[in-house]
């Protein structure tokens, strides 16, 4: 009877599962989707590079640049966490398949000079 | 100098540790499993036991080129570690109960002994 | 006249590439030989290059399915080197999150049991309730199977109310549809043909072929690491290990099933008794020191060996996973079944060839 019961249900119920192109599941908030850069507050302090345990952020300074390869980046948001001015943020927003396998950003950085040496 | 240390047994020689080990179990202790460090150019084996939650160590010191005796005589379940630390370590264990002769992670032609 | 044949690496109910030669006297097996390293990726190497705090993720990474449990238990090793207590309100968080994973592994593997001897639909059953688990796992932290809840020093993620809504919510809903897969996988008629006194393992050789987790359960052995004094958070949540008496397959997949009941009973009870407060504590300094440390993961008791030197990475870092202390198990329960049976006894033992060879 239970046997009768469930497959009049499972007859009737629409399917568990989704029609995955034409039917796309919002993304929940927490989802840790893509590594987002915003380049304005960089410092090119180099801190996101050395606490990224798959060595997949690069920083150099002397051509101002930041560079992700998102084929290592494990999305462990070490960076997200230890960037002392916020420039690196995690977005829900799902990666797409087939993206390029570097991010490279030029930051704009202004180079201030050099404090005057205490006299 | 090390800060926190494990507490165990130091066992002189292949003897010692087999009998040790014999009583153990017939103590009821149970293998959990073996580590193997490097140390002084040999290699320092910790085995571990447990019982009622409680472990028991002990620490065995294996000379550079001494061949140490296995224990898998006395525990089965022992053959599968000391025949990892063949592979990684280049060690030969005298008495396994089944010999991969070095092979059972490694193929022939992978690097030998990674981690010694 | 007896036969090897191989089975594995590839074999359509083994997930994973574990191969056995077979010793086989028509079809009954008399011998049997793992052969492994066919996923050996040599972690415990690779912490040489990485600082304590990244190796988390790469022990993490050592299994997938009990990813979170490595984890911790890697991050409680570490904080013995360092002698910190973390607050109260991590160690809660881990203990759910933990629970939470042990669910969904115990499900998976009903599954892929159900799947093993031949129950189709009891397999999409199990993954389908399963997913509801990963769902409550994705909104806590962010990902579905690699949860990076643990770091050195508490946990790296705080509960909101929010989230203690939707893991209750998520016991009530999955705990009855439990119930409904525990009628088919203990009263069915079928599947207790199948799996009833096969390979079957007594009390003492359990015992002394050092198997873990509901393996040695299965066999009447009340040991289960939640008891023990290494993680002390379960005594005040009113843990009692799950036992079987018989040994044989039957009743190791009743210790699982009993098992995600008590999964059940901890989650509610931790998120009942969970305190307000602060998640990490700071760590300063450099692991110098070695420490053992063993927790229970769904496959059953891992143990984790960790020697620092005073530098930024540890000099050794030695894990011992659940699954390499069943496999010789099998050297002993394989003889004497029939080759059509060897499928179902090794899954019994939950194998994660991954975890195995690291």
């Amino acid at each position: 009877m239970g046997m009768l019961n469930l497959v009049l249900t499972n007859i009737s119920r629409k399917p568990a599962t989704r029609l995955y192109p034409f039917e796309i599941r919002a993304p929940y908030a927490e989802f840790k989707g893509k590594i987002v850069f915003n380049p304005e507050n960089c410092i090119l302090c180099g801190i996101c590079q050395k606490k990224c345990p798959p060595d997949a952020i690069k920083v150099t300074k002397d051509e101002k640049k930041w560079e992700l390869n998102v084929f290592r980046c494990i999305m462990c948001t070490e960076c997200v966490t230890s960037c002392p001015k916020d420039c690196i943020i995690i977005s829900n927003e799902r990666a797409k398949t087939g993206a390029k396998e570097y991010i490279k950003i030029l930051v704009p950085k202004v180079d201030t000079p050099k404090a005057a040496p205490p006299k | 100098m090390l800060e926190n240390t494990i507490e165990a047994t130091e066992i002189k020689n292949g003897a010692e540790l087999l009998k040790t080990v014999e009583g153990l179990k017939n103590d009821g202790y149970r293998y959990a499993t073996m580590i193997c460090l490097k140390a002084n150019d040999g290699h320092d084996f910790i085995y571990i036991f447990d019982k009622d939650y409680k472990l028991k160590n002990l620490r065995y010191f294996v000379k550079p080129g001494e061949k140490p005796k296995s224990v898998s005589g006395i525990y089965l379940c022992a053959l599968l570690i000391e025949n990892e630390y063949q592979d990684l370590f280049g060690l030969t264990f005298e008495g396994l109960a089944i010999d991969f002769k070095g092979h059972l992670y490694l193929t022939p032609n992978s690097p030998k002994a990674p981690l010694a | 006249m007896t036969t090897v044949i191989p089975f594995g690496p590839q074999h359509p109910v083994l997930p994973e590439p574990v191969s056995l030669k077979l010793e086989i006297d028509n079809d009954v097996v008399v011998g049997a030989l793992p052969s492994l390293g066919y996923v050996h990726r040599g972690l415990e190497k690779f912490i040489d290059t990485k600082d304590y705090n990244q190796t988390t993720y790469i022990c993490e990474r050592i299994c997938g399915i009990c990813s979170a449990l490595h984890g911790i238990t890697y991050t409680m090793a570490v904080e013995k080197l360092f002698d910190v207590e973390i607050p109260e309100r991590a160690q809660y968080i881990r203990v759910i999150i933990g629970e939470l994973n042990r669910v969904h592994s115990h499900l998976l593997w009903l599954g892929l049991f159900a799947d093993g001897f031949g129950f189709e639909s009891l397999f999409y059953e199990c993954w389908k309730y399963r997913e509801t688990v990963l769902d409550v796992l994705e909104r806590i932290t962010g990902n579905r199977v690699i949860h990076s809840i643990s770091k050195v020093g508490g946990a790296s993620k705080d509960l909101t109310k929010e989230h203690i809504d939707l893991i209750l919510k998520m016991c009530d809903t999955v705990e009855p549809q439990v119930k409904d897969l525990e009628k088919v996988f203990v009263n069915n008629y079928s599947v207790k043909q199948r799996l009833v006194g096969l390979a079957t393992m007594s009390k003492q050789l359990a015992y002394e072929a050092g198997t873990a987790g509901p393996t040695l359960r299965g066999s009447g052995n009340s040991i289960d690491l939640r008891e023990s004094a290494d993680w002390d958070i379960y005594k005040d949540l009113g843990f009692k290990p799950a036992v079987e008496k018989d040994g044989d397959c039957y009743a190791r997949t009743k210790v699982r099933i009993t098992e995600l009941y008590d999964s059940f009973k901890l989650l509610r009870n931790a998120i009942s008794k969970m305190p307000n407060g602060e998640i990490t504590t700071p760590i300063k300094g450099f692991p110098t020191g070695e420490a053992i440390m063993r927790t229970e993961q769904p496959r059953g008791e891992v143990v984790y060996y960790v020697k620092g030197k005073g530098t930024k990475n540890l000099e050794r870092l030695k894990i011992r996973t659940p699954t390499f202390a069943n496999i010789p198990s099998l050297l002993l329960t394989l003889p004497g079944i029939k080759l059509a049976d060897v499928p179902i006894v090794v899954l019994t033992i939950d194998p994660c060839i991954s975890c195995t060879e690291r």
